[in-house]
């Protein structure tokens, strides 16, 4: 009896757990498109899904390279299991509002949303589009939505829609630079 | 009678500076204004010129734009005096010069991205350019440190600025508006 009082609680609770501990950068441009990532052990290591309607498209994944820290994001198809279907490797830039994370002097720094542009990602995403249609009649020519939702996307700022994305998953931005 | 026939001259010198200098493109970095680009335009929303540390050349650099799918993209490469030489082609001036990073030349107004801010969102701003890749490339083209010499481990106060500036966003500082296909007035 004291178990199924329980139940409600317990199966409320948990998939609240679950959702806390995935950092999501919405589009700001295309709210359809959303990066869920979730940290592993490592400075800026995180991986997760680009998603299109709350679906995923492709897998995402960051890291941080030596030597220069550069942050960095891969992208790849979903079925991929080798780095071979590499949709795109660029740059993670951190930004914390308008001013981008890693150029901004301490001195200078302003509280701000986390944000982050992937400045390669649409051409090269534009270029991963088969230029023969697919199956569907869709391709680098014939956009399909969701095609051309990513691409618009990726062109502009994601924004970080939740406090889960200043545990560690901006390695310059932190929590937004508040003290 | 000589006297005076120079005096009438010295307007029209002050009549040819000032235009010659609008011909350049001046992008001033944010954060670090000892850090300039300059530019002469030569067509298609390009240019060629230098990336300069307290008025001095340190680099070469040249803006242009992709075919296709489109977007705005530099060159930097080392420094040669034949680069700015407007007699030759750019292979003849690009020839002795080494070429060090390439990437996105990113317009903005103000914080508004150029390339995708929708024509009914735009607010007006200074043209403002972001070159995400630049300081990396710069960074690993610097020699590792020799002999207790300046190098990667061990950057001159200029190798810093650059890197630091180049982190950062570059400021329109006259006769840019060209360089920025993506932006509006």
């Amino acid at each position: 009896m004291k178990l199924l009082l329980l139940l409600p609680l317990l199966l409320g609770l948990i998939p609240s757990v679950k959702a806390d501990s995935v950092c999501v950068l919405t589009s700001e441009i295309e709210p359809d498109v959303t990066i869920k990532l979730q940290k592993i052990k490592g400075l800026g290591k995180s991986f997760g899904t680009l998603d299109y309607k709350d679906k995923p498209a492709y897998r995402f994944r960051t890291a941080v390279q030596n030597g220069y820290w550069k942050h960095y994001y891969v992208i790849s198809e979903l079925s991929s299991d080798d780095s071979k279907k590499n949709v795109d490797v660029g740059r993670f830039l951190e930004f914390v509002g308008n001013q981008p994370a890693p150029g901004t002097p301490k001195e200078d720094r302003k509280p701000g949303k986390l944000r982050v542009i992937l400045p390669d990602m649409s051409t090269s995403y534009y270029y991963h589009l088969d230029n023969v249609p697919n199956e569907k009649g869709y391709g680098r020519f014939n956009q399909s939505p969701l095609m051309k939702s990513i691409l618009k996307a990726s062109d502009n700022f994601f924004v970080a829609s939740n406090e889960e994305c200043s545990n560690g998953y901006f390695i310059y931005g932190g929590n937004g630079w508040k003290s | 009678m000589e006297i005076i026939k120079k005096l009438l001259f010295i307007p029209i010198l002050f009549l040819v500076l000032p235009l010659d200098a609008k011909e350049i493109c001046t992008l001033t970095s944010e954060v670090e204004p000892d850090v300039t680009i300059t530019l002469k335009y030569i067509g298609s929303a390009g240019g060629i010129g230098t990336l300069n540390y307290k008025n001095k050349p340190s680099l070469g650099f040249y803006v242009g734009i992709w075919n296709g799918y489109g977007g705005q993209y530099y060159t930097a490469m080392s420094y040669s005096p034949e680069l700015l030489d407007e007699e030759k082609t750019y292979q003849e001036r690009t020839k002795n010069t080494e070429k060090i990073t390439t990437g996105h030349f990113m317009n903005f107004v103000g914080n508004q991205l150029g390339r995708a801010t929708s024509i009914e969102d735009r607010k007006s701003g200074k043209l403002r350019a972001l070159m995400p890749s630049l300081s990396q490339g710069y960074y690993y083209s610097i020699p590792f440190t020799k002999d207790g010499e300046f190098g990667r481990q061990k950057l001159s106060k200029e190798m810093k600025t650059i890197i630091d500036a180049t982190e950062g966003f570059f400021v329109n500082s006259g006769g840019c508006r060209k360089f920025f296909p993506y932006g509006w007035d």
